[in-house]
């Protein structure tokens, strides 16, 4: 029985990662480079714009749903995500804000379609319901408006609202 | 330092990691937050704005500078559509009342209700490209464009139809409220001699012919002919509509196939009676005329507008911008009598008989008091005794006491006008300090104030009407 292809990933903190090539070919960048690459090899690959951190997170996601194919999250998302995705992907979201968003780069750069959706769709939930002044005060934004510039906005806003 | 772990045997954490979380991610120890969301570019950003309602974008432009381009940019295509709109109205109402460009609009707007149930989900769906289907049966025919319309009175599905080189033939579809349904074909091109129109049963020297109408008198302009007097173009165009290459690929033609199919299936049980028989009948007419609009065509309509959240914001955008519009037109403010904030649509139809229907609210200013005031009219058309009849109702909300006072009228089939003030009620009941000595007076004062502010449109042909009949109508007399 023929042993299982190994690709080893290098994160930008110089960390490797040793993980089962079908795995990581859910990664489209991922999966171009090593058809570009010699197949007898162990490939090594470095992910010079992700951390050790969100890479292994992205290499829990990719082992899991490389056999168990996630579900598509409805745009625009009508209530919590919560409501639709499965309960490994509730347990995995289970994460600081600072990994989440390293987690949307990170799913961005290896082009992990279905990552960026789910971890996308979580901060829309975290969004979802607040006020702006709830939303700067959740992430730490500046509010960078002239009185002038936010008054015409909420004036335009004024045309959406139902007579 | 180079280090290596095997994927499998990683912890969730280590003590660096741990750190450097509470630096960044648990900033609020330090009584600091970090934007994170700084560091994500455009178009993650924009990915997730795509999850947001428009509702929710609404908040989400005030966060900041950034947030706001990113919502109005092409990354997030349902508000970015909304946006245009908005500039667009911004720029086309605010030099001249224009009713025909707000019509037109809207009809764009619902036009966009064909094109986004056959559209994907992707961004680009607001894209304005045809659909052509062929049908390779003889005679062939392909829709060469196609609509679907939605007015307060009804709807509407008009096709333009290619059956071969120099024929081509215009079917428009109209369910109005008045329960008149009404088919029209009209020939648009006849340049082949050799094309035979008994094929479809159709007389091409005649313009429009109208198929099918339930009530209504007969013009000079048209042919009436029943649903069933003319089996062979509805068989026809029904049959190739009932292949399963038109299921699920067009909302329009579902409609379309069903409403042909309507008929020809509901009679099978009863063929003795005609529709117009079954019509007078109530409990028929709701089984046959109602259980069609209701269910099979307005419904879905509505249903697709509620999933199509861009449709109808944009549909508040132009009438509110619209209203706003007016109001700007028409403001004096020396007067002691005036009328402001106006939203809502009369929708007027003379084409055989006058139809009307409005829903709108306005301030009322009146001796330096301003009344929030709601005016209804809807029009009801029955069978077997006068034709129609409407409830209409005009209520006003006391700014002192908050109280809320109403003056009714009725229109009957044999009156042309609204019959004010019926029976107890009378100018009295809307406890109002004012100079005028009648309900008409007062009725006809608050009429020209308010169309002066109100789009008026045919909602038979979907297009700027001007407001004399609807004066006319509303203004009425006093019982």
């Amino acid at each position: 029985m023929s042993e299982t292809k190994q690709v080893e990933l290098t994160s930008k903190d110089k960390v490797s990662f040793k993980v089962d090539r079908d795995v990581i070919l859910m990664s489209g960048l991922v999966k171009d480079m090593l058809e570009e690459g010699d197949e007898d090899e162990t490939p090594i690959i470095p992910i010079p714009n992700v951390d050790s951190k969100p890479l292994q997170k992205v290499i829990e996601y990719c082992q899991y749903h490389h056999k168990e194919p996630a579900q598509e999250i409805e745009k625009p998302l009508k209530g919590k995500i919560e409501d639709v995705i499965c309960d490994w992907d509730k347990k995995f979201l289970e994460i600081d804000q600072s990994l989440l968003i390293e987690l949307i780069m990170a799913a961005n750069y290896l082009n992990i379609k279905d990552l960026l959706d789910l971890t996308c769709a979580k901060v829309a939930s975290m969004i979802k319901g607040k006020s702006p002044e709830q939303i700067r005060e959740m992430f730490g934004i500046e509010n960078d408006f002239t009185p002038e510039e936010e008054a015409k906005i909420r004036e335009e806003n004024k045309w959406c609202e139902e007579a | 330092m180079k280090r290596h772990f095997d994927s499998e045997s990683l912890s969730p954490s280590d003590a660096s990691d741990e750190k450097r979380s509470k630096i960044e991610g648990g900033g609020s120890s330090f009584g600091l937050k970090i934007n994170h969301l700084a560091n994500l570019d455009y178009d993650s950003l924009g990915y997730i704005m795509n999850y947001m309602t428009i509702e929710e974008l609404l908040n989400c432009r005030l966060v900041n500078t950034t947030w706001n381009e990113i919502v109005g940019s092409r990354r997030v295509p349902s508000f970015y559509a909304v946006k245009n709109l908005m500039d667009y109205c911004v720029e086309c109402l605010s030099t001249e009342r224009n009713d025909e460009l707000y019509v037109s609009l809207k009809k764009w707007i619902d036009g966009k209700l064909y094109s986004l149930t056959l559209a994907s989900k992707e961004p680009g769906f607001f894209s304005d490209t045809p659909n052509p289907l062929v049908v390779d049966k003889y005679p062939t025919m392909t829709v060469i464009s196609s609509s679907v319309g939605w007015v307060d009175d009804g709807s509407h599905i008009e096709l333009m139809i290619h059956i071969k080189e120099g024929i081509k033939i215009r079917i428009h579809i109209h369910l109005s409220n008045t329960e008149d349904e009404l088919v029209y074909i009209t020939v648009e091109q006849n340049e082949d001699p050799t094309f035979d129109w008994n094929l479809l049963n159709i007389d091409p020297s005649v313009n429009n012919i109208l198929v099918h109408q339930l009530d209504g008198e007969e013009s000079g302009l048209y042919q009436e002919v029943e649903y069933w007097q003319n089996p062979t173009f509805f068989n026809y165009v029904g049959s190739l509509l009932l292949e399963e290459r038109f299921r699920g690929d067009s909302f329009c033609f579902k409609l379309l196939r069903i409403f042909l199919d309507f008929p020809k299936h509901e009679l099978t049980s009863e063929p003795k009676l005609t529709l117009r028989d079954q019509v007078c009948n109530h409990a028929l007419k709701f089984k046959y005329s109602d259980d069609l609009r209701e269910r099979l065509i307005q419904k879905p309509l509505e249903n697709v507008k509620k999933l199509n959240e861009p449709v109808s914001i944009m549909e508040r955008v132009v009438s509110n911008m619209y209203s706003n519009c007016l109001n700007n037109f028409n403001q004096d403010e020396g007067s002691l009598f005036d009328i402001t904030n106006v939203k809502g649509a009369a929708y007027s139809n003379a084409f055989r008989k006058d139809m009307h229907f409005i829903q709108t609210t306005f301030d009322m200013r009146l001796n330096n008091d301003i009344y929030k005031c709601e005016l209804e009219v809807k029009e009801v058309f029955y069978y077997g005794c006068d034709g129609y009849e409407g409830e209409h109702s005009f209520s006003i909300i006391d700014p002192k006491t908050k109280k809320y006072y109403g003056l009714s009228g009725i229109a009957y089939g044999t009156y042309d006008t609204v019959v004010w003030g019926k029976g107890d009620k009378s100018l009295n009941e809307l406890k109002i300090d004012s100079q005028f000595d009648s309900v008409i007076s007062f009725i006809e004062f608050v009429i020209d104030s308010l169309l002066e502010k109100l789009p008026i449109i045919d909602a038979f042909h979907c297009t700027a009407t001007d407001s004399g009949s609807l004066r006319y109508y509303l203004v009425g007399i006093e019982e």
